[in-house]
């Protein structure tokens, strides 16, 4: 009877899809559930390494407390959010703070006009104003942003973008939002009420360049402004001398030290070169050197060509032998690669990491930067690809 | 010494040898030019001037230098990001030179940048004023006005005004861009 009974339904055309569905799911209920682990993960380790459009949890107070603060004044790295206090203030429950801004003329602002406006405010232990005078630099919560810059303010799902035209000192030492976040931003009360801000918790960042230059990171002279702390993020395999600064997006920037500090969002190889380029920073410039050893080794000296092989070493993209520079001529694919891009020829070679070059020679028409003067293999600045002889440009396959 | 020696110390010999020899990077008489760079790696070839860039022809030539610089402005401020690379790579195929050279890997760059896919950035302007330097009659200055736009932290960008520096190579049937230097 029961054997009949599931003949019966499995010659059902609705029980049998039932049935397959069922068999589905149990299939790929462990496949979705791994992916959505992974994905978790990775978009916690995106969000610990800063690369994140919307990354929180800097430390509380900042960094360290110098004397005379009561909070360390927060320098705001750009792609990067914060979780800070804000204020309202002006408007017609506020009239001592009148319509005009706090900085003296020629910057002085009518506020009224100019609705999209903050204060930036003091983390000094005292206010100045109380012995004389309020000067632009007492106004350091922010460490003392320039004058009209544009932080995009969030707050209970509003946003807007806001530029400094005002400075004051704030709520002194006693206050603070529940992250130990001082009030760093009094927000003029027309923006204010459209964000909701009275007193408390806001997510500020700050706002892009604009203009497709700014955006497209090709501005002369550009250096990261992340802490060359290395933070959270781990070191990768091969780095422990030199941890690898991160900063946001995808492309190599170098540091006020000549470091570099890799893109978050690059890929692994590429990160493995920007630090094996930070490990050669005090390498010296010896012709022939890095040649004949193993790259594995760090060696104390190398020439173009060596330096160029022990980066694409570092990311599996070259055995231990060096090549010269006119077998790097050769090598991989030809043309720009997407990260990684080789000039050379017969008598010379430099390579490009994510927008940055390490080159063992300074072209004084072309270069600026840390490494200015500073012979060997470094990080170099310039604003175009020096144009001083003929390349073959080549690129490691994949990258 | 022994045979054991002796054929070990030749090998090293010979190693030390063949490392010397092999690597052309090896600069030549005519590569050194004492007064065309900075610090000195000993051995290595100092950078010479810049090449003529009008041997190489851009795919299209403007017949004027201001047409040459309006041509290249346009297109390197007019983009989204579904065209970036596709334009960049239009800006390398119409320029010479460094300038060549920069928009080809900027191209290649664009096409692996998330950030600007994610938030759909695009970028619009136009050319305000293009002058020549008086005091250098091959530098020109280009101002342009550019409005920034996108979702996320590029929603509600003002325009804005923006300077570059460019410079000009005669090339045959007119000019093209050698060198394209944003300074703001």
């Amino acid at each position: 009877m029961s054997t009949q009974l599931a003949i019966a339904l499995v010659r059902s055309r609705t029980i049998r899809r039932w049935l397959a569905a069922a068999a589905a799911l149990a299939l790929l209920t462990p496949v979705l559930v791994a992916a959505c682990v992974t994905a978790l993960l990775a978009e916690e380790q995106r969000s610990a390494c800063g690369s994140g459009g919307e990354t929180l949890g800097e430390p509380a107070a900042g960094g360290a407390i110098g004397a005379g603060l009561y909070a360390a004044p927060l320098t705001l790295a750009p792609g990067r959010a914060y979780l800070v206090g804000a204020t309202e203030y002006g408007g017609p429950d506020d009239p001592s703070s009148g319509n005009y801004g706090s900085i003296p003329n020629p910057a002085e602002a009518y506020l009224p006009g100019h609705p999209d406006s903050f204060a930036e405010l003091s983390v000094l232990d005292t206010n100045p104003a109380n012995h004389g005078g309020f000067s632009f630099a007492d106004a350091n919560a922010l460490a003392a942003l320039p004058y009209l810059t544009k932080l995009r303010v969030s707050h209970d799902g509003h946003r807007a973008l806001l530029a400094k035209r005002d400075i004051g000192y704030g709520q002194g030492p006693t206050q603070h939002i529940e992250n130990g976040q001082p009030y760093r931003i009094d927000v003029w009360w027309q923006a204010a009420r459209q964000l909701g801000i009275a007193k408390g918790p806001v997510r500020i960042a700050l706002a892009p360049p604009g203009g497709a230059a700014g955006t497209l990171e090709q501005l002369p002279g550009e250096t990261a402004s992340a802490s060359e702390s290395p933070g959270e993020c781990p070191t990768l395999p091969g780095a422990s001398e030199i941890p690898l600064p991160l900063v946001p997006g995808a492309s190599t920037r170098i540091l006020p030290s000549g470091l570099a500090a890799a893109g978050a969002e690059a890929p692994a190889a590429v990160k493995a070169m920007v630090a094996a380029g930070n490990r050669l920073h005090t390498a010296a410039y010896l012709y022939g050197g890095g040649h004949g050893t193993s790259l594995d080794t760090l060696q104390p000296a190398y020439d173009c060509s060596s330096a160029v092989s022990y980066l694409l070493h570092s990311a599996g993209a070259l055995g231990a032998s060096a090549l010269d520079s006119s077998e790097l001529a050769r090598y991989g694919a030809p043309g720009p690669g997407r990260y990684i891009t080789i000039y050379a020829n017969a008598a010379h070679t430099f390579i490009y990491v994510a927008g940055l070059r390490l080159d063992t020679v300074e072209a004084p028409a072309y270069d600026t930067g840390p490494n200015s003067g500073r012979p060997g293999p470094r990080w170099r600045i310039s604003q175009s690809v020096p144009a001083w002889a003929a390349w073959t440009v080549r690129h490691p396959p994949g990258l | 010494m022994s045979r054991q020696q002796r054929t070990a110390l030749a090998v090293c010999l010979a190693a030390l040898a063949l490392t010397g020899c092999a690597n052309p990077d090896a600069p030549t008489a005519t590569d050194q030019d004492p007064h065309s760079r900075g610090p000195a790696n000993a051995g290595e070839p100092a950078p010479p001037p810049a090449p003529s860039p009008s041997s190489q022809a851009p795919a299209a030539v403007q017949p004027t230098p201001h047409g040459a610089l309006a041509a290249f402005a346009a297109r390197y401020v007019n983009w989204s990001y579904r065209t970036l690379a596709r334009d960049q790579q239009t800006l390398a195929a119409i320029s010479v030179g460094a300038a060549k050279l920069t928009e080809q890997q900027a191209a290649a760059r664009s096409q692996a940048d998330s950030t600007i896919a994610r938030s759909r950035v695009q970028n619009r302007g136009e050319v305000i004023s293009i002058a020549g330097d008086e005091a250098s009659s091959k530098q020109w200055v280009i101002v342009t006005r550019e409005q920034t736009g996108g979702s996320s932290e590029y929603e509600g960008l003002g325009a804005s005004y923006h300077v570059t520096l460019a410079a000009l190579a005669a090339v045959p049937g007119g000019y093209a861009v050698s060198q394209w230097s944003p300074q703001s």
